[in-house]
């Protein structure tokens, strides 16, 4: 038996691992496991929901090629499940974004809150700082959850990618995670009694820093009404700010806080310490250097300057390294206890779980590559990317956490040990069936929507065949979902019975440990190696020799608040290095004379195209690639979002790009199309959007939101007097509304948000290509974009 | 007067290579502490800590003993 086994669970190992006492008096405390239990709770809940959530997206995709489906006989079996694929709340624009903030948020967040809650109350020996924080924590962040679920489907969304939650969430978000969770945290360290703060702690840390600053700065936005507001950045900048938060999302919520439970729940499942202390130190100040540098891979061959996605690039490329120091310091605490693998379901979670980080951390630099990336961005392997990271990585790992915890939790043994393993076997499967099809699928679509035909036009000039193709893929992934929400299931059902079975009344250990005496550091004693020199000089040389025995760093890791304010330097000076010189310059951004703002009736299109997330299923970014200039006309210029508040880039083509519709297609082709979307392309997947023939535009509002986008810098100039931004949209409306009608369409449209939006979509990518105003821009005093509608916009 | 405007009347552009100093600095130093030998025996203990024990209660010891079995 090993040092280290003989440690756990005995009230002696403290003489064992060397950390000798600083005192003799010892305290008597127990730990908060009843928070922990909530969490974990909570963590399985929002899981089921926000995987099933999921699987209904899933299905949104394919059942439209179910739905028309017609037998011998005329009649249509599928025909119910249209409401899927037309009712308002259900489009896959409004519950995209509930699935991605359920499964990061609520799943991941959940997670990440009951294994710091278990592990930071034994890593510093005390309970939690207190209970009242903890239970503020905990509640207001199920509400926060709630919030959203009834947000999202609602249409309130600032429109940014993981970032959808409206202004009042957010205030509520920095509230919650700063002042309750981050205060608790922090004040138990302070009163901690275990000198060294562990590895994990530090991981917790930075996520506690990093994801504060990242959430402030990247919502910063005008209110213009209790549930709508603007971003304060627009274009360009915003794209940059955006990914700089997307990408370090995924960093600090899905990477760090994770590793900071490997650290601390592998040594526990396997019963040895991790294999090297010294790498996991390596490893963390290379992951929080390296990851903030890495937001801008997410824009090559955008408008965004090239020196700006070269850094993100190199820098990603870089991470591959650290990353994968980290997942083999986690496989290799197996040393001497590969055996274990056979019969303990958490152990297989949690070394599957890491494999699955391995294999996200090399595919993520990979992708990062321009010309990997110039295939892969916009197509579904992107989304393989993200679910192996996600099911895989912090699925697994929070499986293995979980079911490590139950019993220890629920103070009883483990229901059924055959289940988890099924769970361990259909989510395996599970994620497998998902993730190969989507690999295929996205590869399939990049290299279709990129063939030229002999004669150099492209193969697949009709978007819509390029989807038709991914059908049988998207029908994998529904199978796929199924097995991994059924293990899921499995384990909330393995759960409750565990909790049936658990004691009467739970037994709270009373547990001791010497208190800390204040820390008094003798420094080591050194003396300057210099001979006859100036004070300064000799303190220089101590201080080098101190630096070089490493005293510096080792005050650092039992010092929490320096340890905060160095990796707070370190996740902003990268942060600074990429986005200051993007404001700071102004030649990144050359303006467009001919570029000016939206008139008000745009800005209303804008906005319902934005609360309908069409930007979840396409583009406004043509990126200057031979066959994408070719399919969808002159490439975007930075110049060409400088009003864009919030950017509607997107990231994923699931329909075609739209950053020139513009002048493409008739006024009333939008209309049938939006009505009912397979009545214009049989075979198309986008939902219908027939309620916004019905839904009335609200003219007041268009006024505030035209005020609200004049604060943030928008030249409206005479627009925001009383009464004219609605006059203006009025106007413009009704040349619209009288376009459709006299060619053949519905009457009545004139105060209807598909005018609105219409409108936006007429006025898109054409501005480049009118002449510069001979005054300076004067949004909408200008013509009514949407008379370009019919004949010559087609040409570009 | 935009946001950019603002940016580019502050002259900024020096800072964040400064900070790009001062933070690979700390991560130099980070490393090479990490990788100096009279770290080890220090490091070896603070491996230890999740593994350190604590009393636990009466029915995760009966079925520990159980999955022991
Ligand atoms: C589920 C993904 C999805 C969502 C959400 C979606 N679309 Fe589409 N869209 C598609 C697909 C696929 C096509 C191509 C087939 C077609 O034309 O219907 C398409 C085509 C279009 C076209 C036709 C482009 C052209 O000229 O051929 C327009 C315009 C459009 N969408 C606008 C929108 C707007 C506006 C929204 C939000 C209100 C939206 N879409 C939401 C998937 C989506």
């Amino acid at each position: 038996m090993s040092t280290a086994e003989a440690a756990v669970g005995t009230g002696e190992a403290r003489a064992q691992t060397g950390v000798r006492p600083e005192s003799t008096s010892m305290e008597r405390f127990t730990y908060d496991d009843a928070i922990v239990r909530k969490f974990m709770l909570a963590t399985v809940v929002w899981g089921l929901v926000g995987f099933v959530v999921g699987l209904v997206i899933a299905l949104q995709l394919v059942i439209p090629s179910v739905v028309n489906y017609t037998t011998a006989s005329g009649s249509r079996p599928f025909a119910f499940l249209g409401f899927l694929v037309s009712t308002e709340f259900l489009t896959f624009g409004r519950l995209r974004p509930l699935h991605t903030n359920a499964v990061i948020f609520a799943f991941a967040g959940n997670a990440i809150f009951t294994a710091v809650y278990y592990s930071t109350q034994r890593l510093c020996k005390a309970r939690m700082w207190s209970d009242t924080l903890s239970r503020l924590h905990f509640w207001g962040w199920q509400f926060i959850i709630v919030c959203a679920a009834l947000t999202l489907p609602l249409g309130f969304t600032q429109g940014k990618e993981y970032a959808e939650l409206e202004w009042p969430i957010d205030v509520l978000i920095a509230v919650v995670w700063l002042g309750f969770f981050g205060t608790n945290f922090f004040m138990t360290l302070k009163v901690r009694r275990e000198r060294h703060m562990y590895v994990a702690l530090w991981f917790y840390i930075a996520t506690i820093v990093t994801v504060a600053m990242l959430h402030v700065l990247n919502s910063l936005a005008i209110p213009a009404g209790w549930l709508k507001s603007y971003s304060v950045y627009a274009g360009v900048q915003d794209a940059m700010m955006q990914w700089w938060y997307g990408h370090n999302a995924v960093a600090f919520v899905l990477t760090t806080p994770f590793l900071g439970l490997m650290y601390y729940f592998m040594p526990k499942a396997a019963e040895r310490p991790v294999y090297s202390y010294r790498l996991s130190i390596v490893h963390f100040w290379s992951l929080i250097f390296v990851y903030i540098w890495a937001g801008p891979h997410h824009l090559h061959y955008t408008a965004l300057p090239a020196w700006a996605s070269t850094l993100g690039m190199l820098f990603s490329v870089m991470l591959w390294m650290p990353s994968w120091g980290g997942g083999i310091n986690g496989l290799l605490t197996l040393r001497g206890a590969w055996h274990k693998l056979t019969d303990d379901p958490v152990l297989r979670f949690f070394v599957v779980g890491v494999t699955f980080y391995m294999m996200s951390t090399f595919e993520g630099p990979l992708l990062s590559i321009k010309t990997v990336n110039m295939l892969s961005h916009y197509t579904d392997w992107t989304i393989a990317h993200v679910h192996g990271g996600a099911l895989g990585w912090n699925g697994f790992l929070t499986f293995g956490m979980i079911y490590w915890l139950a019993p220890r939790l629920f103070q009883t043994r483990l229901h059924s040990k055959k289940l988890a393993e099924w769970h361990f076997w259909l989510g395996t499967l599970g994620i497998l069936m998902y993730v190969v099809p989507i690999y295929i699928a996205g590869i399939t679509q990049g290299l279709m929507w990129r063939a030229f035909d002999k004669s150099g036009s492209l193969q697949f000039p009709d978007f819509v065949e390029t989807v038709t193709k991914l059908m049988p893929f998207y029908w994998a992934r529904v199978g796929g979902g199924v097995l991994f929400i059924l293990g899921a299931t499995l384990m909330a059902y393995n759960l409750l019975r565990t909790w049936m079975a658990r004691p009467a009344v739970y037994e709270e250990p009373v547990q001791e440990a010497p208190a800390l005496r204040p820390l008094v550091e003798t420094p080591p004693k050194f003396k300057s190696r210099l001979e006859a020199n100036t004070e300064f000089s000799h303190k220089g040389d101590i201080w080098l020799q101190k630096a070089a025995d490493g005293w510096w760093h080792r005050l650092l890791e039992r010092r929490p608040a320096k340890m905060i304010v160095w990796s707070l330097i370190a996740v902003a000076s990268g942060s600074l290095l990429e986005i200051v010189p993007l404001f700071a310059i102004r030649s990144n951004v050359p303006s467009i004379a001919s570029v000016t703002p939206y008139t008000p009736l745009e800005l209303a299109g804008r906005d319902v195209y934005v609360a309908e997330g069409c930007y979840n299923c396409h583009s406004q970014m043509i990126r200057p690639i031979w066959s994408e200039t070719k399919r969808y006309g002159d490439y975007s210029k930075p110049g060409e979002f400088v009003y864009d508040h919030p950017f509607q880039w997107g990231s994923r083509r699931i329909g075609p790009d739209l950053a020139r519709e513009g002048g493409q297609r008739s006024n009333l082709w939008h209309l049938l199309h939006f009505q009912d979307p397979r009545q214009s392309i049989t075979q198309s997947i986008m939902p219908s959007y027939a309620h916004l023939l019905e839904s009335r535009l609200d003219m007041g509002e268009v006024a505030r939101h035209v005020r609200a986008q004049a604060m943030i810098g928008v030249p409206y100039g005479e627009m925001v007097k009383e009464g004219k931004a609605a006059e203006s949209a009025r106007a413009q409306a009704k040349q619209i509304a009288d376009d459709i009608a006299t060619s053949g369409g519905p009457t009545g449209l004139e105060d209807k948000k598909v005018t609105a939006l219409i409108a936006y979509l007429q006025r898109l990518g054409t501005d480049i290509s009118k002449p510069p105003p001979a005054a300076p821009a004067e949004a909408g005093a200008s013509e009514g974009a949407g008379t370009a509608a019919s004949a010559d916009g087609a040409g570009h | 007067m935009k946001l950019s405007d603002v940016m580019s009347g502050l002259g900024l552009a020096i800072y964040p290579i400064a900070a790009m100093g001062l933070f690979l600095a700390v991560y130099i130093g980070a490393v090479v502490r990490a990788t100096r030998r009279r770290a080890r025996s220090e490091m070896d203990a603070a491996a230890l800590l999740p593994l350190d024990g604590e009393r636990m209660a009466a029915g995760c010891v009966e079925a520990r003993k159980e999955a022991r079995r």
